[in-house]
């Protein structure tokens, strides 16, 4: 069993690159439909579990190396046989993202907006995982 | 007796998951939790406060270095067979715990099979101020004294956590989140 977690400062680019990877391409539509629905911190923003694969997004906020030691140890302890890999998606994040996705959230963004930031999104995700392995 | 972490955690006696997992966590599993579960598996008294030294010489107290913070410590087992462990979430232990909670699911444990105990209510100002000391300035002498006598000031609060978080067995929920009454 393995286990992919993508994960980023206030989750956006980690949901990105978790669509990336189950297949959605460039698909902006989708991307801005799931930043909308995105549930509150402390969730898993997208959870995937296949019969060998679990695939999982979420916030790590400002204490990244806290969750991935925490996940790691508990991945360890509890299930030894199974595989983790953590995605660190920090960067691929600037600096006032989370203001933008708050208020795609709230609603508060007019439409074009909306399109460029997913559009910036997918870019800046594109752009931090080219050449890995996935 | 064994506290190293991922160490000696008896899961061959686990198999049917009839022994509970109790996870003490806080924000650096230095005090609170090592605290809470070294009253759990009797290191500690539970009917009267210890001495300062018996709380200095508490297994782990004010040993975890911070960049440790994350790590999972097996701490022992207790009378039950139930298995204690320590860990520390950081600052952002409000969205962490549910984090953990979900993917200890998703590791195949049922919410009936362990306890995640929230040890930070029962810290006082002396404890934070010591383990701060002691931990992040270096000031070890002084900061551990200064926690091991905030964790007496508010011991009670540590025994009540630990009888509560005993006393859960046949609840089914996974969060012990006390508030300690005003």
């Amino acid at each position: 069993m393995k286990y992919l977690v993508f994960h980023s400062r206030t989750g956006a680019a980690a949901i990105v690159a978790a669509l990336q990877f189950l297949g959605a391409g460039d698909d902006t539509v989708a991307v801005e439909q799931k930043l909308r629905s995105m549930p509150d911190r402390g969730k898993f923003f997208i959870r995937v579990e296949e019969t060998d694969l679990t695939v999982l997004a979420l916030a790590s906020g400002k204490e990244r190396f806290v969750l991935q030691h925490a996940l790691r140890a508990l991945t360890k302890q509890f299930k030894p046989e199974a595989d983790i890999e953590m995605r660190d998606l920090t960067r691929a994040e600037w600096r006032r993202c989370w203001v933008w996705l708050k208020l795609l959230r709230a609603g508060l963004l007019p439409k074009p907006l909306c399109q460029w930031f997913s559009v910036r999104l997918l870019d800046r995700v594109k752009r931090t995982t080219r050449g890995a392995s996935f | 007796m064994v506290f190293s972490a991922f160490a000696g955690s008896g899961k061959e006696d686990n198999e049917g998951g009839e022994f509970l997992k109790y996870i003490y966590f806080c924000w650096g599993s230095a005090h609170s939790s090592v605290t809470a579960a070294a009253v759990h598996l009797g290191h500690l008294p539970d009917d009267r406060v210890p001495t300062l030294t018996e709380v200095m010489a508490a297994p782990r107290f004010d040993q975890t270095p911070n960049n440790q913070i994350g790590t999972l410590f097996f701490m022992g087992n207790d009378d039950a067979g139930d298995e204690v462990y320590i860990l520390g979430l950081g600052a952002q232990y409000n969205s962490f715990k549910y984090i953990v909670s979900e993917y200890l699911q998703m590791l195949g444990l049922a919410p009936v099979d362990y306890r995640l105990v929230n040890c930070l209510p029962c810290v006082n100002l002396p404890t934070r101020l010591g383990g701060f000391s002691s931990r992040s300035l270096g000031a070890v002498w002084f900061g551990r004294r200064l926690a091991a006598w905030g964790v007496m000031r508010s011991y009670s609060n540590y025994v009540k956590v630990v009888r509560w978080a005993q006393s859960s067995r046949q609840q089914l929920r996974a969060f012990l989140d006390w508030v300690p009454p005003l």
